[in-house]
């Protein structure tokens, strides 16, 4: 074999060496942005759900906590769908939480004059393994969202206030 | 010149550019399929802002404080302005706007359409290659209660038609947020 001639098939395996690297890194690049756009999309999603369970719990009048977590639970659940895009990688793994005074039938101010919020929490898992870009992000991510929501001054009780009630906050 | 090095030349630069062309077709389609994921999510993204915008739009009720008939065709507008800029593009159409009268008695007035009966619709009009390039703004109220809002169809893209298994429509991604909260009133 002429020395030509194995230099052009040293070149020819040198090519597609170069050709197998620098598709790995393409691919990891391409796999590694899908998939921090896809947690960014989940994340987004659960902020929204989470901020909308917040604000659904101030929607019954003061005095109805019963109903204030059941809407806070329906916001969150209805906001999340889970027949949706995220449902194939999307577990939530704390379930919602909110807690407040509003929650307590009661609306009362901080120091500086303000109501004290209604807040929610939860958690989930992100977790890719259903999906391509598993081949890089085979590890689990875990979200967690927290959201405030402050009782408006309508929802203190009307004027006159009952005969009844300790107090406007207390309805 | 020594005898046979012309042709082995001439073959090698020809390999080359075929290397390279593969090589830059390659780079061009993650490069596109990059670009495309960053798109969908900020339009996706502010679907979603829009989406929790327009609750609280739909849930400040018609006429006064204590009515609790939600301010459904209040939304489009006022999301509107969130919405257009992202889309880069694509159509916001209005639910209750005259031209989606015909979806609107198909679908029913509790319920939202999806993207694809969205983009079935816009082709049905011949508006769009598959109907892409479209998203409505809708608000319902289900009639138990319950207000919902969602941004759906399918907004433009890189991506060609009859993309294998994803079964994509040619130049489009979906695009389908919704939220659903119990019916409030603004008042005590």
């Amino acid at each position: 074999m002429s020395v030509r001639r194995r230099r052009h098939r040293g070149q020819g395996a040198q090519a597609a060496v170069e050709m197998a690297l620098v598709l790995w890194i393409m691919l990891a690049i391409v796999l590694g942005f899908a998939g921090m756009m896809l947690e960014l999309r989940a994340e987004e999603e659960f902020q929204t759900s989470v901020d909308l369970a917040a604000q659904g719990a101030l929607l019954p009048p003061l005095g109805d906590p019963g109903d204030s977590r059941a809407d806070a639970l329906y916001a969150f659940t209805h906001t999340l769908n889970e027949s949706g895009s995220e449902s194939s990688y999307l577990t939530v793994t704390t379930p919602l939480t909110c807690t407040g005074p509003y929650l307590d039938g009661e609306i009362v101010d901080n120091a500086q004059g303000f109501p004290e919020p209604v807040t929610c929490t939860a958690q989930a898992d992100l977790n890719f393994s259903q999906t391509a870009v598993s081949l890089l992000w085979f590890w689990q991510v875990q979200l967690s969202a927290t959201a405030e929501a402050y009782p408006p001054q309508y929802r203190r009780c009307e004027n006159p206030v009952p005969a009844n009630v300790a107090s406007p906050n207390q309805c | 010149m020594q005898e046979g090095a012309a042709p082995v030349s001439g073959r090698h630069r020809g390999q080359t550019t075929v290397e390279f062309s593969l090589v830059f077709l390659l780079f061009l389609v993650m490069l596109f399929a990059i670009v495309d994921s960053w798109i969908w999510t900020i339009e996706a993204d502010a679907s979603d802002a829009s989406v929790e915008q327009g609750v609280g739009i739909a849930l400040s009720a018609l006429g006064s404080a204590a009515s609790e008939t939600p301010a459904l065709t209040d939304v489009y507008a006022n999301v509107f302005p969130i919405l257009q800029s992202p889309m880069l593009g694509t159509t916001v159409e209005d639910w209750y706007a005259p031209n989606m009268a015909g979806l609107r008695a198909e679908i029913g007035p509790t319920q939202c359409p999806t993207a694809d009966q969205v983009a079935d619709y816009f082709e049905g009009l011949g508006s769009g290659y598959d109907g892409v390039g479209h998203v409505v703004v809708c608000a319902v109220t289900d009639g138990a209660g319950h207000v919902t809002v969602a941004v759906t169809g399918y907004a433009l893209s890189f991506i060609p038609p009859g993309l294998g298994p994803l079964n994509w429509r040619g130049w489009g991604l979906p695009v389908s947020e919704s939220a659903s909260v119990n019916i409030g009133t603004y008042s005590p």
